[in-house]
């Protein structure tokens, strides 16, 4: 069962007339999280062009990443992902099931955005800020606009997880917020490579 | 919202169900049908483009007549000059060939043409329009900001644009890169719901191979924007951050490196050509077909090669920085590359002669415009070569050559593309049709001026002139007799041409009252959109929506008495 | 030589010009730049592609499969022409 995929504000048919490839809010963020990958690339690419150029990378003077916690953040954010792939698997089965393991995948990207903040505060505090230098400037810029999107992500499934409460969760629009979630969850690593390493 | 406060009866209630009597402004203003917004995209377009010609009177006429007091602009100070050619440039590619030939043919066409009453996401798409016409206003209201608007070109190079003591208009430059931002996230939204809509909505029975080549290439387009814009996003990002913050991604003298942005700027730049190009050829493909009763000639070589054009097209873009200092071995691949990408574009020209050989031609208006389409873009096509190959670039960077070469193609695209469009599918948007005869009129007052104001650059262009000069005559070696005469012919012919528009306005807006009234299918087309009233109903097909039993351009078929064979007629 | 053969020494012929610049003043500094910038374009290119590639082939097989099994279901068939 399809939803109608045209204009809801028509009652003109009675049957929905387009038969979708594969669901519309899927394939829409899919083609939305082609946008974004390439403008990671960008950022990814920027990143690498300035720091060839610098003599020292990072900058003297600038404090070191925390790479070993962020590790342990990282794994946090890459497990949400099998999780939500699992509520996924639960959600065609059985709806009200998928609540647990959908709360499971949300807190673990909570965690991982909180934990991102609270290291972003010990940064700031050691001198490592937007302007100090290309480094943090970089920093700054790409691990935000990854926060960012991870913010919109666990508010789009907040979203589907009270929808799935009041059981009004569409396939299409679970399938879409969970898409969008993947995507966070694989840039990650390609950001925490060049970034952090 | 200004509306909401003239009308507070439908304060933020345009979402709420309406039954009968749907107030203006729910249904011009802010509906989702996706007709309106093609509309809505259309004038919108068609207004911003009016500002950009007036731009390109004003410094064309400081040009050909230096320190002249311009009628209706006055004095052009070098500041206006630069702003004037900045803002010309941003607003004819973004402002006007982006919405009208992507978003309102997108718009109008996409739904009509596979056979479905909308968009699949209508309020996403009304967004789209919202944020758009916000971004126009936005670039617009530089204008009128301390320091005037961003002078430093459309390409906005760094440290120019990056840093106010150098650009001189510290607000200007940031409007600038908000307005482009905001276009890019309307038209983002945009490609979503064309792709999304042509994937999932189809008729039934329309194969993928049924589709109409100018669907097909309005959604290859959207897929190359979607592909290539990101880059230009990210670095809209760090420049804005770069005026406003404090930071130096694009700063040298701080370990950041300007050539960065012409990459990310021409990563989307030269894609973009090609996702405002494509929709023009497929409106050109429609129009030849109809006109000349020919099935088009190998339609799956056209689609094809729309692929690959839209492949190439990721893999060109450092043309641009030939002599910006990068690595002669990129250059060379970077040569090959760009003389490749004339390949399909050209393959495409022979199919549509192809499709003309033999055919019974009329020379309706709309298929003059398409027509010159062909021809005018022909010679866009083959001076860019000598720019395409960087031994000659190194020759040609920067100079009129340059600028009469993008025109060349921006200009056929833009405008010859847009009219070949709008005359066509006019009696499907209002019902009526147009006046053939001044359509001829304008037709060929803006074709034969058109010619007369490039090909005297071309010389200029090759005889060194450069660009971006705001008066020759501080340069004794451009500023000969006969350099300035050439430069006089192009602003004159540019007077005339925009003086011509104005039997186009006239022809558009008196047909819609007093134009004949035009039927379902004035032209005998094949194609869906012909099989639904003039002008469409909310919901396009109230009687239900078409069938589709074979492909759109079946026309002089040897077994049938009709020299046309519509897509959804069973037999 | 075979034509292949040819067309590599070709190809690789065009590599030699490395020093001849087209601006005497704007060269990058260091050769680890020069890299970054092949590197990047490379990515650049590539990425794009590679994404379009595999949507594009998802959606066909997704469009294929529908088309086999729905679309003579649901349409007459047509008399031959
Ligand atoms: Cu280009």
């Amino acid at each position: 069962m399809s939803a109608p995929i045209t204009n809801p504000e028509l009652e003109l048919v009675d049957e929905a007339p387009g038969r979708p490839v594969v669901e519309s809010a899927v394939l829409g963020t899919v083609l939305f999280c082609v946008v974004e990958a390439m403008l990671f690339a960008g950022l990814v690419s920027a990143h690498t062009i300035v720091r060839s150029n610098a003599v020292e990378w990072p900058p003297p003077g600038q404090p070191r990443l925390p790479i070993e916690s962020t590790l342990l953040n990282t794994a946090a954010l890459l497990l949400s992902a099998p999780v939500l792939f699992y509520a996924g698997r639960v959600f065609r089965r059985n709806r009200r099931d998928a609540l647990r393991p959908l709360a499971l995948a949300i807190g673990l990207g909570a965690f991982f955005v909180a934990f991102q903040g609270y290291e972003w505060l010990g940064l700031l505090r050691e001198g490592l800020t937007l302007t100090s230098s290309q480094h943090g400037s970089f920093f700054y810029l790409m691990i935000g606009m990854h926060a960012a999107h991870a913010v919109a992500a666990l508010v789009a499934l907040v979203w589907a997880w009270q929808r799935l409460f009041d059981l009004r969760l569409t396939p299409g629009a679970f399938g879409g917020a969970a898409v969008f979630w993947y995507f966070v969850v694989a840039v990650w690593p390609v950001l925490y490579w060049r970034v952090y390493l | 919202m200004a509306e909401s406060i003239e009308h507070p009866g439908h304060a933020g209630g345009h979402d709420a169900p309406h039954d009968h009597e749907m107030s203006f402004w729910s249904k011009y203003i802010f509906s989702t049908d996706h007709k309106v917004i093609a509309m809505q995209y259309l004038f919108t377009g068609m207004a911003m483009g009016l500002i950009g010609g007036f731009f390109a009177y004003a410094f064309r006429m400081q040009l050909a007549f230096p320190g002249m007091e311009v009628p209706g602009w006055g004095m052009v100070s070098p500041a206006d000059y630069n702003s004037l050619v900045t803002n010309h440039g941003t607003i004819m590619i973004f402002w006007v060939a982006m919405p009208v030939l992507i978003a309102a043919f997108g718009n109008f066409l996409i739904p009509l043409m596979i056979g479905c009453d909308d968009m699949v996401f209508p309020k996403i798409n009304r967004l789209s329009f919202q944020i758009f016409f916000v971004s126009a206003i936005v670039l617009l209201s530089s204008f009128f900001v301390p320091g005037g608007a961003f002078g430093g070109a459309w390409t906005a190079y760094p440290p120019l644009s990056a840093n106010p003591n150098y650009s001189l208009t510290p607000m200007g430059s940031s409007i600038w890169v908000v307005a482009v931002a905001l276009e890019f996230i309307a038209f983002l939204l945009g490609g979503i719901n064309f792709i999304t809509t042509a994937m999932n909505a189809r008729a039934p029975g329309m194969k993928l191979y049924d589709i109409p080549i100018v669907v097909w290439m309005i959604v290859v387009a959207s897929i190359l924007f979607m592909a290539s814009v990101g880059p230009l996003i990210a670095g809209a990002i760090m420049l804005f951050m770069d005026q406003n913050i404090g930071t130096h991604f694009f700063d040298p003298a701080y370990g950041g490196d300007p050539i960065l942005w012409q990459h990310l700027f021409w990563f989307f730049g030269h894609p973009e050509v090609y996702v405002v190009l494509l929709p023009a050829m497929g409106i050109t493909a429609e129009i030849i077909t109809v006109f000349a009763r020919k099935k088009l000639f190998a339609y799956r070589t056209v689609l094809y090669t729309t692929f690959g054009t839209g492949v190439l097209s990721f893999t060109v873009w450092a043309h641009h920085q030939f002599i910006a200092g990068i690595d002669p071995r990129m250059a060379h691949v970077f040569t090959i590359t760009t003389l490749l990408i004339s390949i399909p574009i050209a393959e495409m020209c022979f199919v549509y002669v192809a499709t003309l050989y033999g055919g019974s031609i009329t020379f309706s208006t709309p298929m003059l415009w398409a027509l010159a389409f062909i021809f005018e873009f022909l010679i866009g096509g083959v001076t860019g070569i000598f720019l395409g190959a960087s031994g000659s670039d190194i020759y040609f960077h920067d100079t009129y050559f340059v600028l009469a070469h993008f025109h060349y193609t921006f200009f056929p695209i833009a405008i010859i593309g847009t009219f070949a469009g709008v005359t066509f599918w006019y009696p499907k948007m209002f019902g009526k049709m147009m006046n053939d005869t001044l359509g001829k009129l304008h037709f060929w007052g803006t074709v034969i001026p058109f010619n007369l104001i490039f090909i005297p650059l071309f010389v200029l262009g090759a005889a060194g002139q450069h660009r971006r000069i705001y008066n020759y005559e501080h340069f004794p070696e451009l500023s000969a007799p006969w350099m300035q005469d050439l430069r006089q012919v192009a602003t004159i012919a540019l007077v005339v041409m925009l003086g011509m528009q104005l039997v186009f306005f006239y022809n558009f807006f008196a047909s819609m009252f007093r134009g004949k009234a035009a039927g379902k299918n004035p032209w005998k087309s094949n194609t869906l959109e012909w099989t639904a009233d003039s002008p469409p109903p909310h919901g396009n097909w109230p009687e239900g929506l078409p069938n589709v039993y074979r492909g759109p351009y079946e026309y002089s078929h040897p077994d049938r008495d009709d020299d046309y064979w519509p897509q959804n007629v069973p037999s | 030589m075979s034509r292949a053969a040819l067309a590599i020494a070709f190809a690789l012929a065009l590599l030699v010009p490395g020093a001849a610049e087209a601006c005497s003043v704007c060269f990058s500094t260091t050769e680890e730049n020069r890299w970054a910038f092949i590197g990047t374009t490379v990515f650049m290119s590539v990425l794009p592609l590679g994404i379009l590639f595999g949507i594009g082939t998802w959606l066909r097989s997704k469009v294929l499969e529908m088309e086999r099994h729905h679309e003579a279901a649901r349409l007459p068939t047509p008399p031959a022409p």
